[in-house]
Formats: structure tokens, C-alpha cells, sequence
């Protein structure tokens, strides 16, 4: 009962602090989004919006092609999965949000980005960097958030598009908007087979022969549909729903000649908000439901589970002359169903609730939030962050220090199969991270560079015990640190950008004395990596030619194998004559047809065609 | 969920002991660069196909990936073991489900043989015949060496894992595969035939011919838990002699123990084996003894354990991730060299 009279009291305290003010006029953003605007824009952390991203993409792409070419993350691909890590974290130190809520699977902290179409969204904000104080677990090496944008102006689009390669795809993607004065809405359903037969030089077969990819096909459907109802000038109700269907054969390791397993994925996701604004006072209540329906099927193998996580969640947002003050309050159920754990039902209930409170000088802003989570069977230590920002004419310094978690997921403390266990008495993993970093923008050249330094403590790594049984313990600290460089300049028609990243991530713990991997850096995360991109606009014409450079990763911890660095080279060739109904596209990707792994002995593609065509009918 | 899949996968894989306890009929080729050491198959990760072969020579010299260096491509998915017969190296890829040939004398690639589906160990039953273990065929697969082809398929209990050939009859632990079987299969080696099956005790891990010619078989129990995490129930490990087909002792491990690593010396009269409870010991126990050893010869956990000339090696994984390390022992329990090798290794193939 104790948290309960904790909120009590900081409700109750913000009132107060509220009431006391004279009622001041609310600059409300100018988007006629249903929501606040993000509440992590400048909190200190670097953000890379990418407003609009149906125009940047190909219909097929999944989140991790996208991201490589245009980030700082390393994309690992093996069977038939693609994970993150982003400043040397690991693939669950990467939280992805939808409009707020968290989509990481509940049973292995882990989001797949090959389950992310990159085409279903409009806009992607990628929040670099640890920020648990505001989105909670999870969030350690940077936060992924996807957001619908529907707005009240009269509009009327229709879309189909088809995508097709030489691998064996075929995707299909219809689209339909439909907003007026009071009600927006927007359905998008996709469809796409993909054989996935790319040919690939096999390196660890007797003469490396070149092998079609097989067992490789990929059958998924997406339905998506939003809507939103302005009731009044105050009041607004939106709601979304997004149901997607994967059903994919995993493809074998390089070194294996078959494979039979499936891996089956089904989500449903739904939310509902109801937004009030005033002249007083902004708040919303959104409620959300996702379920995970998981199988995977193997010769003498069959593992499934069924996850639901329920998200009710009242945000207050209150703004004075110079400064601006945010509640927020989340009730969360979990409940996990699966054959593997040591019960079936697994059922939790957990409060998070942050304050944060933004100061607004001239050039001065300062961030603080202040995270407090009450978990079944955990302890989450109270999770701050404060944050600066300084303008100094065309110049922005920023430094932000804050602790970032992630809590053990139901299969680190839950686990009971094949000989592994479960370990229940699993701590949070914690960081301490520092931030700094200068910007410069308003000009033709806009860049931003960031250094960071992350200790991760209690880092969760699976071992065999003595008795050879696997389980989950505490056991490492890790460093990371370095430095991330996103710069990009406009000259006539040209569009120029570039990011390089340099991550040092060591492990601090030796297990033992013969634990060779003390400070020596993670595997799969590289030391250096940067893409680069020219885009070139003409009349009807815009060409894009990107590269990708990813540096060598050591596939053991003591450094003693790595996998080679790599080059990749897309090229892009897009018609869009204006308010032509017909749009072509076309592109190369890997156009010097080079060999890469990016994980150890499973293959890439090596050249490949791209051709969408789009029909487009509009009204406005 | 692979991630956990696969780690699953790997703990199954990498979790029990492989013995053979025949080494007759194996030539030895004198003129050769690899006839003076022995070979370390290491797994590697499940699911990275980043096992391999080390060689550690008279001097203590290693080469580590020697197969892949010498042929130019990775061995595969988890190596489980080797062996040498008919002047051919006979490597074990459990992963990959296939068995990589190769010459003795220079390593170099032969043949690759393919149609298992979960392949453990392979053992020279005949002149032009060995027998392969496999895990999720639950079979006996029979290999005509001089083809290396599959000929055919012998049914066993679950999980079929250990081999030891005597007197022309094989017997094979069914170690259970993901769940608990308790028996042995014995086959007839002329006719492939079945012949019969012993209950013995959940979980056999490691069975060895001694000089009588009975048969050993150690069981290593099972653990169940219930949903508090508490050990629900949990069986004996047990250490059992078969004579003439039949069960003619068996000795009880203490509640809690798990032993493994079954392994006998060259005399045929000593067994050796892991034991303990969490963490656990090498202990040697003779074949006329009549009860079981207290007093442990090596105080210390190994990943896995083999035995050669009267000296007992022992595997150490350090993270599971990195290069791992062999250990040389005495039968008094000195510690004589430590060698390192490659990632997790797994079995020994002496020459």
C-alpha cells in the first residue's frame, strides 16, 4: 500500500505547485498532434528525427536496414533475426517504443528488427544514448520511439505500392488517409513473400562454392489502422490498432547443410488515448495492450509462448513562463504463458511514475526527471537524470548525466528447459552515463558531436554453473565510451551527411583468473563504424548514393577472431515527377557485389535489385 | 527467444561426456606429423559454426585450427569428437549433423558424410564398419567405412550418447536426449541387430569395458524442479556393472550428485569419474572395490574429461566465449601441463 500514498503525494504536491501559479498561457505545439509533443525533445539527449519516413524508405525495408545506413547502429543478421546494439550495448539495451509504450519482448528484453517494417511508420525519433529516468527499463543504449502522425486537415490519400527484387520478393502495401476538421484516420495493410534466395560465396564449404540461401522464406502481413477524433477544441480521442504476422523459415548457418526450423511471430497491439487541453493544464490517458504470440519449431523441438502487457498511463503536463513540469503515472500488468518456465503463468504488476520538471532561461535550459518504479520481486533504485543545455549563437553544449536500468526478463528469471535455469534473485542491470556534446546548426553545415561514458554495472550474462547447469547471473561491468560525430550540409542541390562512431567497450570483471577478455572490447561491437550518404535533387530525379562502413568485431571475447571489416555501397535512382500519379524507384544494394558477415558464418546477400512502383491518388 | 533457444541447445549439447572406451583396430601411422601428440576437438558457440580442431604436440606445442587452416574451410557447428580410424580422422560436427573426413597423416579434407540429424560419437565396431550416435533420430547410425556412406539405421532409447564396443556386442547410453531415459541398448555388431535393453538408471553418461570384459555404466540421475524453484525430486547417480548381459551391481551416489565423465585407465582396472554436487571432483575407484570413493584424486570442476596413457586431461571453458584451456594430470592427481586451446573444448582424441 505504501506506493500508493507515494503518488498520492506527488499528485497532490504538483497540484499545489500547479495552483499556485497564475494561470499563464500554454505555448501548445503547433502540430496538431493528438499528444503532447515528445516530452524527450531537449532533455539533453540527441535525438535524430526522421519526420516523414515513408518518403525515405523502400516499403520493404525492415528498421535495421534503415537505421545501419542512417545511424550509429550496428545491425547484427544471423538466421532470421537482425539485433541492435548501439554504443556497445547489448540487443536489449535497445528499447523500442510505440507512441510511448514498450514492444521489447517480455521474455527475452529483445525486439527483432526484421519484425519492424521501417514503411509502417510515419516518423522514427531515435533517442541516442540511455533515457530510463523518462521511458524506463530498458533503455541503455538508445531508445527507439515510432509515432503515428495524424493531423486535422482535410486531406484524402491512396496509396498502393509494390516492391519486388531478384532475391524472390514480393511485397504489396496499401494505403489509405482520410482526415477532415474534427476526424483523422489512416489504414495501412501490407503483404509480402519473400523467398530470400540470395546467392552467397560459402565461405566454410570444401572450394567456397556459391549457395543459394534456403529454408529462407519469409510470409508476413501487417494491418494497421489509426484513428482520431477531435471532440472539441480541448478534447481528443485517438486510437490504434497493428496487428502483424511473421511466419519464417530460419535459413542454416553457413557451415550446416539443412535446417527445418520456423520461427512463428504474431503480434497485436492496441492503444487508445483520450487527450484534454487548456489553458491550465495538458493531459492524456492512454491505455495499451500487446500481446506476443511466439513459436519455433525445430526437428525434436517445439517452443512457444503467449505474452500480454497491459499499459494504463496518465500523463500531466503543466507549463509556466519558464518552466514546464510532467507527471506521468503508469499501472503495468505482464503476464507471460509459457511452456518453458518453472510455472506456466507467470503474472506480475508493477507502478512507474516520473517528475520532471524543465527550466527555460534565454539560453539556458536545465533538465531533471526523477524515475520511481515499484516491481514485483525487484528493486529498481529511484532512476534521476539532469541534463544543460546552453546556446551560445550558433552553438549548443549540452551535458547530461543520468542512471539508466534494465530489469531481468521473464526468461532470466523464469527459465526452466534443457538444462538451464532461471536465476529469480537477478538484480537490475544499472548505468551511470555521462553525455556531452556541442552542436552547430542554422547554417548550411549542421553537425553535433557527442562524447559518452557508460558504466553498466550488473550486467546479466548466462554461464554454466560448476554443476553444468546455465544461469543468468550479475556478473559484468561494462565500460563504454566515445564519441559520435552526425553532421550534414546542403549545397545547391546536393545533400551531404555523415555519421562516425567510435565505441570503446570493455569488460571490467574477470570471472577468474583465466578470464582473458578483462578489458578488452565486447564482442559484435565495433570500434569504428560511419555511413555516408550524397543525395542529388534534380526536376523529376533524385539520386542517392550511400555507404556503409562497418569495422572489424571480434567474435570472442578474448580478441582472438574477429570478422573482417566491411564496405557496403547502395545506390538509389528515384522518379517522382510532381503530381504525377505514378512513381518509380530503383536500387542497387551492395553494388560492388562484396562478401560480409555480421555475424559469425551466416551469409549476406551479395548484389541486389530493388524496383517499387507507387500510384498515388490524392485530394486536398 | 532463440538466443535462449540456443543456449538451451548448447547446454544439451555441450552437457554430457562422450567415452569410447575401444581403441582397438586404430592404426597408427608413424610417419606422419600429427602421430606424436593428441587432438582437442573444441565446439565453439552453438549457432556460430566457429568449432575446431587443436593439435598439441610432444613438446606442448599448439596448433590450434588446424582442420581449417590446412583445408581452408571451418569444421562447423559444434565439434563434438573425434576419431581415428583406418588412417582417417573421423571429426564429429554435432551442430552442422555431419562427420568431416580426413587424412590422418596430413589433415587433409577426404569426404564429408551427411544424413544425421544430431551426430554425438563414432566408434569402429568392425574392420569396415563404425557405428555413429544420434541424437534426435534416437539411433545407431551404421557407417561402411570404406564407402564413408550412411548403410543403415539402428533404433535406441532417447538421446543415444556414449559408445563402447566388447566381445563384438555394442553397447550405447541413452542418455534421454531433453527429457530422462534410463537404459542402455546392446547390438549385435555382425548383424546390427538390437539385442537388448538394460534399465540401468536415469541419465547414462558413460559406459567402459574393464579388463574382465564387464561392462561399466555410469548414470548421472535426474533433477526435477517445481515451481518455487525447489528441487521437486531428484534421482541417484549410479555406477553399474553388467556381466554377460546382465546387471550384476550397482552402487548409489549420494542424493544431489550428478557424477560424469566416466573413464577407465589402460590396464582396464580403474575407473575414474567426476563427482560432487555444485562444483566436482575427479575420484578413482577400482573394480574390486565395493563401495564408492571418498576422497577425490583432482579437486577440481572440469568441462569435460578424457584419459590416455594413465594420464587424465581435463577441459576448462574460462567464459564459454573465448579461447579455453587443457589440463594435464597424473592418476596421482599432479598437475603436469596446462596447454590453451580454442573455444569450449569439448573431447580429446589421442593418437
Amino acid at each position: 500500500m505504501k506506493y500508493i500514498y507515494i503518488y498520492i503525494y506527488c499528485l497532490s504536491l504538483f497540484a499545489n505547485l500547479a495552483s499556485a501559479q497564475i494561470l499563464d498561457t500554454i505555448i501548445l505545439p503547433e502540430v496538431t498532434l493528438v499528444e503532447n509533443k515528445l516530452s524527450f525533445e531537449n532533455t539533453g539527449s540527441k535525438i535524430k528525427n526522421f519526420n516523414h519516413l515513408r518518403n525515405l524508405v523502400f516499403p520493404s525495408d525492415n528498421i535495421g536496414d534503415f537505421l545501419q545506413f542512417n545511424s550509429s547502429f550496428y545491425i547484427k543478421k544471423y538466421g532470421a533475426l537482425a539485433t541492435p546494439s548501439f554504443r556497445g550495448t547489448s540487443s536489449s539495451h535497445t528499447l523500442i517504443l510505440w507512441e510511448g509504450i514498450p514492444l521489447n519482448s517480455l521474455s527475452t528484453g529483445v525486439f527483432d528488427f526484421n519484425l519492424i517494417n521501417s514503411y509502417s511508420f510515419d516518423n522514427l525519433s531515435v533517442v541516442k544514448g540511455g533515457l530510463s529516468s523518462l521511458f524506463g527499463s530498458g533503455s541503455l543504449g538508445a531508445t527507439l520511439y515510432l509515432k503515428e502522425d495524424l493531423n486535422f486537415i482535410k486531406k484524402y490519400i491512396f496509396k498502393y505500392s509494390l516492391d519486388i527484387n531478384n532475391s524472390g520478393l514480393n511485397s504489396n502495401n496499401i494505403s489509405l488517409n482520410y482526415s477532415n476538421d474534427y476526424f483523422a484516420s489512416s489504414i495501412y495493410f501490407r503483404s509480402t513473400i519473400d523467398k530470400n534466395n540470395f546467392l552467397f560465396v560459402n565461405t566454410s564449404r570444401p572450394n567456397n562454392p556459391i549457395d543459394t540461401n534456403s529454408h529462407a522464406l519469409i510470409l508476413s502481413k501487417e494491418f494497421k489502422s489509426n484513428f482520431a477524433y477531435k471532440l472539441n477544441n480541448k478534447n481528443f480521442l485517438n486510437s490504434s490498432l497493428w496487428i502483424s504476422k511473421y511466419d519464417r523459415e530460419i535459413p542454416v548457418l553457413m557451415t550446416n547443410s539443412f535446417s527445418n526450423a520456423k520461427q512463428y511471430d504474431d503480434s497485436y497491439r492496441y492503444l487508445i488515448n483520450y487527450s484534454h487541453k487548456n489553458s491550465f493544464i495538458v493531459f492524456n490517458f492512454k491505455n495499451s495492450l500487446i500481446i506476443e504470440d511466439f513459436v519455433y519449431t525445430d526437428t525434436d523441438l517445439y517452443s512457444s509462448y503467449i505474452n500480454k502487457s497491459f499499459y494504463s498511463r496518465l500523463n500531466v503536463y503543466k507549463s509556466l513562463a519558464k518552466s514546464t513540469f510532467e507527471l506521468e503515472f503508469t499501472f503495468n500488468n505482464n503476464h507471460v504463458n509459457s511452456s518453458s518456465l518453472i510455472s506456466q503463468d507467470i503474472n506480475e504488476n508493477n507502478f512507474f511514475s516520473f517528475i520532471k520538471y524543465k527550466y527555460l532561461n534565454k539560453n539556458l535550459t536545465i533538465n531533471s526527471c526523477i524515475r520511481h518504479e515499484l516491481r514485483k520481486d525487484l528493486k529498481v533504485p529511484i532512476i534521476p537524470s539532469l541534463s544543460a543545455i546552453y546556446n551560445l549563437s550558433k552553438f549548443n553544449f549540452s551535458f547530461l548525466i543520468n542512471r539508466n536500468f534494465r530489469v531481468p526478463t521473464f526468461n532470466d528469471k523464469y527459465w526452466a528447459s534443457s538444462g538451464s535455469l532461471g536465476n529469480v534473485n537477478l538484480l537490475s542491470e544499472e548505468s551511470i552515463n555521462y553525455e556531452f556534446s556541442i552542436s552547430r546548426s542554422r547554417n548550411k553545415l549542421n553537425y553535433d558531436l557527442t562524447f559518452f561514458s557508460q558504466n553498466v554495472d550488473n550486467w546479466i550474462t548466462w554461464l554454466p554453473l560448476q554443476n553444468g547447469i546455465w544461469m543468468p547471473e550479475n556478473i559484468k561491468n561494462v565500460w563504454s565510451r566515445g564519441l559520435e560525430l552526425n553532421s550534414y550540409m546542403s549545397i545547391n542541390k546536393f545533400l551531404f551527411n555523415f555519421n562516425y562512431s567510435f565505441t570503446k567497450t570493455t569488460n571490467q570483471t574477470p570471472i577468474n583468473n583465466l578470464d582473458n577478455s578483462f578489458g578488452k572490447q565486447l564482442r559484435y561491437v565495433p570500434l569504428n563504424k560511419c555511413n555516408f550518404s550524397i543525395k542529388y535533387q534534380m526536376k523529376d530525379f533524385e539520386l542517392i548514393y550511400s555507404v556503409l562502413y562497418n569495422g572489424q568485431v571480434y567474435t570472442v571475447s578474448d580478441q582472438s577472431n574477429f570478422l573482417d571489416d566491411y564496405l557496403l555501397n547502395n545506390f538509389l535512382i528515384k522518379y517522382l515527377k510532381p503530381k504525377a500519379r505514378f512513381e518509380y524507384s530503383f536500387k542497387v544494394i551492395n553494388l560492388f557485389n562484396n562478401s560480409y558477415q555480421s555475424y559469425e558464418n551466416y551469409p549476406n546477400p551479395r548484389r541486389e535489385f530493388l524496383l517499387n512502383i507507387q500510384f498515388k491518388l490524392t485530394k486536398q | 527467444m532463440k538466443n535462449y533457444i540456443s543456449k538451451s541447445l548448447t547446454l544439451l549439447i555441450i552437457s554430457f561426456t562422450f567415452f569410447s572406451c575401444s581403441k582397438e583396430n586404430i592404426n597408427i601411422n608413424n610417419n606422419n606429423q600429427f602421430s606424436s601428440g593428441y587432438f582437442v576437438t573444441n565446439e565453439g558457440n552453438f549457432g556460430s559454426g566457429n568449432g575446431s580442431l587443436s593439435y598439441v604436440d610432444e613438446n606442448n606445442q599448439v596448433t590450434n585450427n588446424v582442420f581449417s587452416s590446412i583445408n581452408s574451410f571451418p569444421l562447423g557447428d559444434v565439434v563434438q569428437s573425434m576419431s581415428i580410424i583406418n588412417d582417417n580422422a573421423y571429426i564429429v560436427v554435432n551442430g552442422s549433423a555431419k562427420i568431416e573426413v580426413a587424412t590422418i597423416d596430413s589433415l587433409q579434407y577426404v569426404t564429408t558424410i551427411n544424413g544425421f540429424s544430431g551426430p554425438r560419437n563414432i566408434l569402429q565396431v568392425d574392420v569396415n564398419k563404425a557405428y555413429v550416435s544420434d541424437w534426435f533420430s534416437n539411433t545407431v547410425q551404421v557407417i561402411d567405412l570404406e564407402t564413408n556412406e550412411i548403410t543403415s539405421a539402428i533404433n535406441c532409447g532417447q538421446g543415444p550418447e556414449a559408445l563402447c564396443v566388447n566381445d563384438n556386442l555394442v553397447y550405447v547410453c541413452n542418455i534421454g536426449g531433453y527429457s530422462v531415459d534410463s537404459t542402455i541398448s546392446i547390438i549385435d555388431v555382425y548383424s546390427d541387430m538390437l539385442v537388448s535393453t538394460l534399465t540401468v538408471g536415469d541419465k547414462p553418461s558413460g559406459v567402459v569395458a574393464d579388463i574382465n570384459n564387464d561392462i561399466w555404466v555410469l548414470c548421472s540421475g535426474a533433477t526435477y524442479y517445481d515451481a518455487n524453484w525447489n528441487v521437486e525430486s531428484e534421482t541417484q547417480g549410479k555406477l553399474v556393472k553388467i556381466s554377460n548381459g546382465e546387471i550384476v551391481s550397482s552402487f548409489s551416489f549420494e542424493l544431489g550428485n550428478h557424477p560424469k565423465g566416466l573413464m577407465i585407465n589402460e590396464s582396464k582396472d580403474v575407473l575414474y569419474f567426476n563427482n560432487g554436487n555444485f562444483s566436482t571432483s575427479i575420484y578413482s575407484f577400482n573394480i574390486s572395490n565395493t563401495t564408492l570413493p571418498t576422497n577425490p584424486i583432482i579437486n577440481r570442476s572440469f568441462y569435460k574429461t578424457a584419459l590416455d596413457n594413465n594420464y587424465i586431461y581435463g577441459t576448462d571453458a574460462v567464459d564459454y566465449v573465448q579461447n579455453g584451456w587443457s589440463y594435464k594430470y597424473n592418476l596421482q592427481g599432479n598437475l603436469l601441463d596446462s596447454v590453451q586451446v580454442s573455444v569450449i573444448p569439448g573431447n580429446y582424441c589421442f593418437n
